[in-house]
């Protein structure tokens, strides 16, 4: 029973960090159009995929867990 | 200068910090859940705590300002000193801690030796953690001074609030926690100001055949080792004896801020295995912070001041969002370092001053509430102490002067404590009050005793030497604890008292 709560509890807290995570990947997305240099450019790009994947991971992996045991 | 996108993913981030700490109250409801998230946390969760909380922001600004002086030296810290200190403390002294089922470090030196070990032993945190604050909020001033011009007590009090904010509802969830999305980002922004930065230095083999053409001074540059008598605070003795014996050892193992992370872990094997992960992690600060810093020395040759080489190199090369990322990432180190000790002081403060002496039979609520306010407290004591580090030429030897005044005899205790069953009560006192005492006197006379600047490396090995050599002869001037008192708190005792009754039972 204590098991089940913390495995929720670790899921509600992945939840909203990964869509905060999330969040900052598509801001550094956007930050694309705001860059003048190639280099900027594809620096922006790059680290707003990463920070966009882990974010998404997180998230889903999250949700995974809480539809699975959440319910229960 | 800032673009508008990036002061959005600066406020974003605040925002967003601070939002996290309302949403993680709702997982606080007990003392066990504010100081030791409810012993329910993961290990890859406390591992990237562990690496954040002591990047912090003196890493980002002070040692980026050390590599720009002194070169690729300051990454002992890291690959010579953390890396096995943290394998040390993952297999010998985590379980034991974590089984004890105690708070904090000095609560174990309580058990092992006696109360008043463990009142000194916390009180020394307390001050030392109250006083880093302050030195954290003004690494925080000279940054934002450098990059944006912003009066220094304004960033104070924008950091202090929204950390303050988070530390005090969510409690050790929210700092373990929040570090994580900190990690991440401080990951992300640190490696893409490297990239960037040797992308216009020309890369590696560029920048050192750069360095060295500048002149004789920088000849030792991209040595790791120094010479021992080395204009730098490094030289190899001080790596060797001081670092990687004594101060990352008393640093991994006796610091209540890391130490408290792994008692936040679920079982024995997610606390081993955090700082195992750690120290995984931390092989790669050294190429975070130390990088930026030696690029800069290219880039920007004539700064005044070292410290002010990473705000201008971010200031110089990052594009439009990632300025504002990695700011966030340099608020990420700050705020990580001070929930950290926020948090820790008020354990320290709740469990081994508060409930032994001023109260103790309050209820859990009570312990809950005094450990928020204790809090509170300490963080205005930190914005109030911020000027005194403005004393001090370089804010990362600041901090390592502080700590080596207690840190050597600290892990003297914990290392005779957790080895030496014949180690006393008051063999561990005399230990402790002699060995800082000693810190003290090396340090006031440190130009009668060392030949280089900053010996505090010098200063925590000579001050773990003498507490280890008090407690080993007042202990055998002493009267040891019985066996049983000291089960579950020395290093396989259990095991070896077993094997001796085995081995009498077989020779009767």
């Amino acid at each position: 029973m204590e098991e089940h709560a913390e495995k929720i509890k670790n899921a509600q807290i992945n939840n909203v960090l990964g869509l905060f995570v999330l969040f900052f990947g598509i801001v550094v997305l956007i930050a694309v159009v705001f860059t003048d240099t190639t280099i900027g450019k594809q620096t922006n790009t790059v680290a707003g995929l990463i920070l966009s994947g882990i974010g998404v991971g997180m998230f889903l992996k999250a949700r995974k867990v809480l539809r699975k045991d959440g319910s229960t | 200068m800032l673009h508008g996108i990036d002061y959005f993913i600066v406020v974003a981030y605040m925002a967003g910090m601070l939002g996290l700490g309302f949403y993680f109250k709702k997982f606080v409801s007990s003392s066990t859940d504010y100081f030791l998230g409810g012993r329910s946390m993961p290990f890859w969760a406390i591992a990237m705590s562990v690496v954040v909380s002591d990047i912090g922001a003196l890493d980002f600004v002070g040692v980026s300002g050390q590599a720009y002086r002194f070169g690729i030296s300051p990454a002992n810290f890291d690959w010579i000193g953390s890396v096995p200190a943290m394998l040390l403390a993952a297999f010998i002294f985590v379980p034991y801690f974590w089984k004890a089922g105690i708070f904090t470090i000095p609560e174990y030196l309580g058990r092992r030796y006696n109360s008043k070990v463990r009142t000194l032993a916390s009180l020394t945190w307390i001050i030392f953690f109250a006083f880093n604050l302050g030195v954290l909020f003004w690494a925080s001033a000279v940054f934002l001074e450098a990059i944006m011009g912003w009066p220094v007590w304004l960033s104070i009090l924008l950091t202090a609030g929204v950390v303050g904010i988070y530390t005090f509802f969510g409690g050790i969830t929210a700092v373990v926690m929040t570090d994580v999305v900190q990690m991440i980002i401080m990951f992300v922004g640190g490696f893409t100001l490297v990239f960037l930065a040797f992308y216009h230095v020309g890369g590696w083999d560029a920048m050192v055949q750069k360095i060295t053409a500048m002149g004789p001074e920088y000849k030792n540059h991209f040595e790791l080792i120094q010479p021992t008598d080395t204009p730098t605070p490094f030289p190899w003795t001080g790596i060797l004896f001081g670092l990687t014996f004594v101060m990352a050892n008393a640093y991994m193992i006796g610091n209540q801020t890391v130490v408290q992370r792994c008692l936040t872990a679920k079982n024995e094997w997610h606390a081993k295995m955090s700082m195992v992960m750690a120290a995984f992690l931390k092989m790669f600060i050294p190429v975070l912070v130390l990088f930026p810093g030696l690029v800069a020395i290219v880039m920007l040759p004539d700064l005044d001041d070292g410290d002010k080489a990473l705000p201008l190199m971010i200031k110089e090369f990052l594009p439009p969002g990632l300025i504002g990322l990695m700011f966030s990432a340099f608020f990420a180190g700050l705020m990580s370092s001070l929930d950290s000790m926020l948090n820790s002081t008020a354990t320290l403060w709740t469990k081994d001053i508060y409930q032994p002496y001023i109260k103790k039979d309050g209820t859990d609520h009570h312990y809950l509430m005094v450990g928020k306010i204790v809090t509170a407290i300490i963080l205005l004591f930190g914005i109030a102490t911020a000027p005194v580090s403005s004393s001090f030429p370089g804010i990362y030897v600041a901090i390592q002067t502080f700590l080596s005044f207690f840190q050597g005899p600290i892990f003297a205790l914990l290392f005779l404590g957790i080895f030496w069953k014949r180690a006393t009560q008051w063999g561990g006192l005399a230990g402790l009050v002699i060995g800082i005492f000693s810190s003290a006197i090396l340090h006031i006379f440190s130009d009668q005793f060392f030949t280089i600047q900053d010996p505090f490396l010098y200063v925590s090995w000579w001050s773990f030497v003498v507490g280890l050599v008090v407690t080993i002869v007042v202990s055998l001037l002493t009267t040891p604890y019985k066996d049983d008192k000291l089960m579950g708190l020395v290093y396989r005792l259990a095991e070896r008292t077993k094997k001796a009754e085995l081995q009498g039972g077989t020779n009767a």
